[in-house]
């Protein structure tokens, strides 16, 4: 497998939304406040490399991804009940769109896990995420939507 | 002519984008069923039958290649047709689902274009012999 690089992984996240959502992230042109929270969703891969991807963003884009994939009148009820979903299939997607772009020979097969949410409670949290190597930020929708990759060989 | 559609997916999101995106394509699906999984897909099949299942590769409960097997050993499921839709990279696996009598795969983030493109062949030799 070739080695994950942010470029890859800006190429990944820009195709899925764009696909899933009709999205088109930016990149981030001026100081912007940290979100007083956010939404952070894990997907893992194992197999000839193990690694990460993950996703935070504030709940009001996880919303408007929701309503965007379905449809949905934005800030309705059900775009805010499928928010997290919304925001976990990005992820997945993501971490696929990636992985292909990774694998380089027909018998590379890394196996993807379930996608897996937590909360970054507060600006401090999110700092500290988006302080982590190979993180990316950008926008979209107006919002801010950090990305990044670890990976590791087995 | 018409047919039934059951999606398998735990993403009820997923589910919601696969649905748009085939009555975005202008497919003639009569009806839709959902299903969280496949041991819930399973139950639908008990009461309802259908022409195509699109289901997921992991899924917490029953996967799409568990499904696939326990849908093709059965009688009176056996002629349906199966494809996955899984955000995996297909590589090496192509063979597997092929083993498991799948008829097609289909990489996320799918568009009505390239859904149009898996299930139309899948429909139009729907009555052809299901063994992989």
């Amino acid at each position: 497998m070739r080695q994950p690089s942010p470029e890859l992984l800006l190429e990944a996240l820009a195709e899925s939304l764009q696909t899933m959502a009709f999205i088109c992230p930016e990149p981030v042109t001026e100081e912007m406040p940290a979100p007083a929270a956010a939404d952070c969703v894990t997907v893992r891969w194992s197999g000839d490399a193990t690694g990460e991807l993950q996703l935070a963003t504030p709940r009001a884009f996880a919303e408007n991804l929701a309503a965007s994939i379905l449809a949905l009148e934005p800030g309705s009820p059900e775009a805010a009940q499928r928010a997290g979903d919304a925001l976990q299939e990005l992820c997945n997607i993501t971490t696929g769109a990636l992985l292909s772009r990774l694998c380089d020979q027909p018998t590379d097969s890394p196996e993807m896990g379930l996608p897996t949410s937590s909360v970054l409670p507060d600006a401090e949290a999110w700092r500290r995420f988006i302080s982590q190597p190979q993180t990316s930020v950008l926008m979209a929708e107006g919002c801010l939507l950090a990305v990044r990759i670890q990976e590791s060989p087995t | 002519m018409s047919y039934r559609i059951l999606l398998v997916d735990d993403s009820a999101t997923t589910r919601g984008m696969i649905k748009r995106a085939i009555q975005l394509a202008g497919l003639p699906v009569s009806e839709f069923l959902e299903a969280a999984d496949g041991k819930q897909a399973l139950a639908q099949l008990a009461t309802h039958m259908v022409d195509l299942i699109l289901a997921d590769l992991h899924m917490p409960e029953m996967n799409g290649i568990e499904l696939a097997h326990a849908v093709l050993a059965n009688p009176a499921t056996a002629p349906i047709r199966i494809a996955i839709i899984s955000a995996e990279p297909s590589g090496s696996r192509l063979l597997e689902l092929r083993r498991a009598g799948i008829k097609g795969y289909l990489r996320k983030p799918c568009t009505p274009e390239s859904l149009r493109d898996l299930v139309v062949p899948l429909m139009e030799n729907r009555h052809a012999p299901t063994v992989a």
